[in-house]
């Protein structure tokens, strides 16, 4: 029993090592595919958009990070007002249950 | 009907953008109901809608962690969410993303993402509906036997798979208590389980909540409305520390999510009320119903993909089975929301008024 159960333990541990290898090793030739967008023809905000893209990945990552939560918290805030209008009580739930 | 369309900056495509606000506004209400961020709906709606594979996982984060964010600010305000329980996740969480996130894009470079991506999904989605469903066949057998024998103890369902009662026998200290879950046992559960769903949600490219739901719930025993909030905070923080990482990689086309969240934000609000009005078994059967409905989809583009002959079929099929899986359960859900909060206002209007007027 005790022999059983350290031949699955020495199976798991090496699937795991296996595939922890695989893909920390793996990592740094796909992040080579470069990907570039057409910003001929766009104007204003989006070809801002566009160029910000294609100089500096990691400020439109930034941008993307901090515009994202903003805009939920902007548009949850407009829908969460507009659904308080409505009477619901909005501050407790009576059902419980696991 | 040229300004129905609006031109991608990133992906170069031009995208039905009303397409874009119901796809988001199906996912904000199935999401925030579920307690995922839905990405199994969202990537294979983002294709219909004629993105990149590529473009559209990066994006279907990205909106993702905008989406539960509005869901996770509404529970919280219901009380369904334990922020110590999500904090300590994300440990694992975030291990377990940045794993699966560096495996897809190895599998990108030799050329099989799409069919491992499909692979995955059906294996995951049947495993998760035998689950719930073996639960629910359970709960309601118990159920019975107690009503039968006269033996009814408590006014809640219990008796359904009970996994979590052996996982917390494991001692290993530091032991924690989660207040609002309701449950005490060692801290490095909730790791290991974050990590593996983390793990899965990376290679996937999902969110999660869609296997941290049933994790959270048959793994560490937290109710299922709990079990929804606290999903929703841990999709939060997996999904931006995502849409950094996919956005970082070129993967994201900011614009799509954007507008998506329009619809979601709507979206989030109505799914997040309803679970006021539904019980936590319901919760889990439709959850269960979702997850087949997804399944059915997925094997579809898998056939499709496989044999070219019946490539064109199957690929419709798909779309149209997705579509009709959003609609209906958004539509459900909306139902159930109406319904609910027409009988609760009626009662405080009742309590309200003065007797005999």
């Amino acid at each position: 029993m005790r022999f059983r159960v350290m031949k699955w333990a020495t199976r798991l541990g090496a699937a795991l090592l296996f595939s922890r290898a695989l893909t920390f090793g793996a990592g740094s030739p796909a992040t080579s595919i470069v990907f570039v967008a057409d910003s001929r023809g766009l104007t204003g905000w989006r070809a801002w958009v566009t160029n910000l893209y294609n100089e500096n990945l990691f400020h439109f990552a930034l941008l993307t990070v901090v515009l994202i939560p903003t805009l939920a918290v902007i548009l949850g805030s407009i829908t969460n007002f507009l659904l308080a209008r409505t009477g619901i009580n909005l501050k407790s739930r009576v059902l419980a249950e696991h | 009907m040229d300004w129905l369309f609006i031109q991608m900056p990133i992906a170069g495509i031009p995208v039905f953008w009303p397409g874009l606000i119901i796809l988001g506004l199906g996912v904000g209400i199935i999401g925030s109901f579920f307690g995922m961020g839905g990405g199994w709906m969202v990537t294979p709606g983002l294709n219909i809608l004629g993105f990149p594979m590529a473009f559209a996982i990066g994006t279907d984060i990205t909106h993702m962690a905008g989406n539960s964010l509005i869901s996770t600010m509404r529970h919280s305000k219901f009380g369904n969410v334990d922020y110590k329980l999500g904090v300590i996740m994300t440990v694992g969480t975030i291990s377990g993303v940045e794993t699966g996130a560096q495996m897809i894009m190895w599998l990108e470079r030799i050329g099989k993402v799409d069919i491992f991506v499909r692979i995955g999904y059906l294996i995951l989605l049947a495993l998760i509906a035998w689950l719930v469903f073996t639960d629910v066949y359970q709960q309601r057998k118990h159920h019975k036997e107690e009503l039968t024998s006269g033996k009814l103890r408590q006014a809640v369902p219990s008796g359904g798979i009970q996994w979590h009662r052996t996982l917390h026998k494991i001692k290993i200290p530091p032991m924690v208590h989660f207040h609002r879950a309701g449950i005490y046992c060692s801290v490095w559960l909730p790791i290991s389980v974050s990590f593996m769903t983390g793990w899965l949600a990376g290679i996937l490219g999902i969110g999660g909540g869609l296997v941290r739901m049933p994790a959270l719930i048959y793994l560490l025993g937290v109710p299922t409305h709990i079990a929804v909030g606290t999903d929703l905070f841990e999709v939060v923080i997996s999904a931006l520390y995502g849409a950094g990482t996919y956005t970082y990689k070129g993967r994201t086309e900011l614009l799509a999510a954007v507008i998506m969240l329009v619809g979601a934000s709507v979206g989030a609000q109505i799914g997040s009320v309803a679970t006021k009005y539904v019980k936590g078994y319901g919760i889990r059967v439709f959850f269960g119903l979702a997850v087949i409905g997804c399944a059915l989809s997925v094997a579809f583009k898998l056939i499709a993909s496989s044999f070219a002959s019946v490539r064109s079929l199957f690929d419709n099929a798909a779309a149209i089975l997705i579509l009709l899986l959003v609609a209906g359960l958004a539509l459900f859900i909306f139902l159930k929301f109406l319904k609910g909060a027409r009988e609760e206002l009626a009662l405080r209007r009742s309590q309200t008024s003065p007797v005999g007027s």
